[in-house]
């Protein structure tokens, strides 16, 4: 026996909706009583997409005994944006931006997995310093998330905003940092395949070392409001528990999988980047409940303060970014690779595959089966110049059989006529020629074709 | 009802603030009733992506969007009077938006905060991204950014409050809860098998008639 | 860690009759992977789960990939001596043929107990029409339940054995498969102030043809 409740509709008024009234959601029934033979009368309710919590756009069709959720029905897509279609029609630098808007509070963390799975997939290195700086921003971004993370989770349990003000406090002081360092507060794209695009300067540094200093101070305060409280330990401590063999299975990862007791942290497992360098320590839960899950976050946050002070401590000097790594024409072999990171939520993997194409090269080899008695010739553009691409395209079109004239000259000879084939310079002048060579010219493409006799 | 012609107040600033000494306000009921409005619009607590974590930024310390009368963010449509869309709207998500608007009670405004709400943003060749939430309900302030900051939020709330300020509560240019004439409510899209049906409100959406921008004489 | 070599022979020999098969990979990652038929896909993952060498324990990542059919143009040099016993004459032959597409799933598989991985399995469909089923992991797997309605959603790959195969991320009235190739957005075109390649040839579609230029041309005022 089941009892439909619909709220009732009010009479129209001038302009007061009615429509959609007993629909409010796409599934249909939004509240109804349902009578279950194991659990007597139960109450099923539509959550979302828009609720009160801070979770985002996210439906669920819980099922409640009271207060106890005892089935959830989980309906996604309200945020998909097809980040995988549009890197399909992007280059690989170009996804770089999209996945800061993956888990957008934790900007740097995403650009770095995403950067570990293009390097896996063209096997480049990255110099230490850049690694170390890597280091300092995840571990920066974590004490973001996690703080962030417990402002929400009291939030969502009726606080009202007062720990989320604390918690927006220090993560206004930290984007300071980020924004200083990449140009952006939140959307960062600041991680480049083989290193990192802008070296920190020394004064972002000693403020970096100034934030770590006094961080303490306030997990401390953070804490002392919140870890003990009486109602936060009622309302977490026993509720939303999840075994270690669930977790495993449904593939959980981060913070939620070590608060079952699991220790499976990345920067432990994987030992990527520099992290063996540096002594930290990762917090194991027993019970696998939200307070469990709370702690691990407030515990990893001071275990990131010390990783901080060590990488801060040991920055070395050198290059920001790998110089064999080339921004343009990059092109890796036709293969794939799966690259993950320990993100402050947990694991994020990219898997990428690559069939060695590239879209410059097949424009040339193209060009190349002209049939042409001279010869095809080219030259670079302004763009070869800033990317230092200027060898790389040279070697292109000599592999197809074409000649790229760099700030050089090729007499040619036609029926009987002279003429020459000029490039200009990078700063586009044309270099200085003798008495009686071509007067007239003019430009094709940048390259320039000059008459010999003609004034 | 006869319509009172507004007659030009013949008194002086000097003697207005005179008068405010003495502890007597006189302003007209139009002022007064939109100086109550402007100040005092409360939000929807209505995030969807990245930009609404800018959104709550602005509402916290540092930015503090209360003390631009956007004092709470209310949880329920009935109670709020702006629809801050923040962060992409997706051709799933895009009848809910549309049903939580015609739930707002008039008056209502509505900002569209980042480039996702204004035209699809980033993601605009998406197959699940509308492209731009005016498709479907009336914009009144754009913001610009991928995530504007919170002062390019407040910014526009302050945009807002002056144009709230500049409505007139009678005549042909009253705002849409004071004329009995229109109807309010924007039609709630639905799933089709390729896109939404229809893909946008051809009454609200009404982009200009050339592909190209003629330049300006 | 086994190599994948090691795994496949002890998967043919579990399992006489499957086919698994190494797939090199080209990149420097080295992270070669299994390809296994999809008849023996349950029952081997189950074995890559169990087996205390390996105890792959957690699936972490499950995707779909669009392979859409190929021309393959193959030039084939037969070498014909010449009968009066000159220099031999070379005949180049091209044959065109059409490499049918498929749909295949990666499963990225790791073990948190024993801390090692990945061991990428795949498994493929036999066509792109009708032949889409494969056998589902989540039996296996629970993490493979999400992540294979979202293959079902976005590519089309039908799951024998999942217990709630449908969409995820589109609505259930969605009737196409966005993720494939050759998957066409619906005509849906906004105004652009700088449109250029096929943007452009989209704006000529939707917006009339401007009209001669009049005297004095005035700029277009923007309505509502």
């Amino acid at each position: 026996m089941s009892t439909e409740i619909t709220p009732s509709a009010s009479p129209a008024a001038g302009g007061f909706p009615t429509s959609g009234m007993q629909d409010l959601s796409p599934g249909g029934a939004h509240v109804r009583a349902v009578h279950d033979e194991f659990h007597g009368d139960l109450l099923e309710v539509s959550m979302g997409p828009h609720h009160p919590s801070t979770h985002g756009v996210f439906r669920m069709v819980v099922t409640l005994d009271g207060e106890r959720i005892v089935k959830l029905k989980p309906v996604f897509g309200y945020l998909h944006r097809n980040h995988e279609k549009l890197g399909e029609g992007t280059s690989y630098l170009g996804s770089m931006p999209y996945t800061d808007r993956l888990d957008y509070l934790c900007s740097m963390t995403n650009n770095w997995a995403y950067a570990v799975a293009v390097e896996k997939l063209a096997g480049l290195t990255v110099p230490e310093r850049a690694e170390y700086v890597r280091v300092i921003l995840a571990e920066l971004t974590r004490l973001l998330n996690h703080t962030c993370l417990a402002g929400f989770l009291m939030q969502d349990c009726g606080c009202s905003g007062t720990p989320l003000m604390y918690a927006f406090r220090e993560r206004e002081k930290i984007l300071d940092l980020f924004e200083s360092l990449s140009g952006s507060r939140m959307m960062c794209n600041y991680q480049r395949f083989g290193g990192c695009r802008v070296d920190p300067p020394a004064d972002w540094l000693a403020r970096a070392q100034t934030l770590v200093d006094g961080y303490t101070a306030f997990l401390d305060e953070f804490e002392a409001l919140l870890t003990g409280n009486e109602i936060v330990m009622a309302r977490t401590q026993g509720v939303g528990c999840m075994s270690a063999a669930l977790a495993v299975s449904a593939g959980v990862t981060g913070p939620a999988l070590r608060a079952t007791g699991v220790a499976h942290d990345l920067r432990k497992v994987d030992g990527y980047g520099v992290y063996p360098r540096f002594n930290f320590r990762v917090p194991l839960g027993a019970h696998g409940d939200v307070y469990d899950r709370y702690m691990i976050r407030v515990l990893e946050m001071r275990e990131s303060v010390g990783i901080l002070q060590q990488a801060l401590a040991g920055l070395p000097g050198g290059p920001i970014m790998n110089p064999a790594a080339k921004l343009r024409g990059f092109r890796p072999k036709a293969g794939e690779a799966y690259g993950r990171i320990e993100g402050p939520k947990g694991e994020i993997g990219f898997y990428l595959i690559s069939d060695g194409s590239d879209p410059l090269e097949d424009c040339v080899a193209e060009l190349s089966k002209l049939r042409v008695p001279l010869g095809i010739w080219g030259c670079n553009g302004n763009h070869e110049g800033y990317a230092d691409a200027e060898d790389d395209s040279q070697e292109m079109f000599q592999r197809y059989g074409m000649r790229l004239l760099r700030q050089s000259a090729a007499p040619l000879e036609c029926r009987g006529g002279r003429f020459g084939v000029d490039s200009p310079g990078r700063a586009g002048r044309l270099r200085a020629r003798a008495p009686g060579e071509g007067l007239i010219c003019w430009r094709v493409n940048g390259a320039t074709v000059s008459l010999p006799g003609v004034s | 009802m006869d319509q009172i012609a507004p007659t030009t107040v013949p008194i002086t600033d000097a003697e207005r603030d005179e008068l405010r000494r003495h502890g007597i306000l006189l302003t007209g009921l139009e002022e007064l009733y939109n100086w109550g409005r402007s100040r005092s619009v409360w939000p929807l607590n209505f995030g969807l992506a990245c930009c609404a974590i800018e959104m709550i930024a602005a509402s916290m310390a540092k930015f503090d969007i209360a003390r631009f009368g956007s004092e709470v963010f209310r949880p329920s449509p009935r109670q709020a009077d702006l629809l801050i869309v923040s962060g992409t709207v997706t051709k799933k998500m895009a009848p809910q938006v549309v049903r939580l608007w015609n739930q707002m009670p008039e008056p209502k405004f509505c900002i569209a905060m980042g480039a996702c709400a204004i035209s699809g943003g980033p993601f605009k060749q998406g197959y699940n991204v509308l492209k731009g939430i005016d498709r479907f309900i009336p914009v009144d302030i754009y913001i610009p950014g991928c995530p504007p900051r919170p002062e390019a939020l407040l910014h526009g709330l302050v945009q807002l409050q002056e144009k709230m300020r500049g409505q007139t509560i009678s005549g042909p240019d009253a705002p849409r809860h004071l004329r009995a004439d229109l109807d309010c409510d924007c039609p709630i899209p639905e799933f089709g098998e390729h896109d939404l049906e229809p893909p946008q409100n051809d009454i609200l959406f009404q982009p200009p008639a050339s592909p190209v921008r003629t330049p300006k004489a | 860690m086994e190599t994948p070599e090691q795994i496949r022979d002890r998967l043919l020999a579990r399992f006489p009759g499957a086919q698994v098969t190494v797939v090199v990979n080209g990149s420097p990652s080295a992270q070669h992977s299994l390809l296994v038929d999809a008849a023996h896909g349950r029952e081997m993952a189950g074995f890559l789960r169990d087996d205390p060498v390996l105890k792959l324990d957690q699936c972490s990542n499950v995707t779909g990939v669009d392979w859409p059919e190929k021309e393959v143009v193959e030039t084939r040099k037969t070498t014909v001596p010449d009968p009066a016993g000159g220099t031999p004459k070379i005949i180049e032959e091209k044959s065109k043929r059409i490499e049918p597409g498929c749909l295949e799933v990666v499963y990225h598989l790791f073990s948190v107990a024993l801390r090692h991985g990945p061991v990428v399995l795949r498994m493929r469909t036999g066509n792109r029409t009708d032949a889409v089923t494969l056998p589902s992991l989540t039996p296996v797997w629970r993490s493979c339940e999400f992540q294979e309605r979202e293959v079902f959603d976005l590519f089309g790959v039908k799951f024998d054995g999942h217990p709630d195969l449908r969409r995820i991320l589109m609505w259930d009235a969605f009737k196409d498969h966005p993720m494939r190739k050759d998957y066409v957005e619906p005509d849906d075109y906004e105004w652009e102030p700088t449109p250029h390649g096929d943007v452009l040839a989209k704006a000529k579609k939707h917006f009339p043809a401007p009209a001669a230029p009049a005297a004095a041309p005035t700029p277009p005022t923007a309505t509502a």
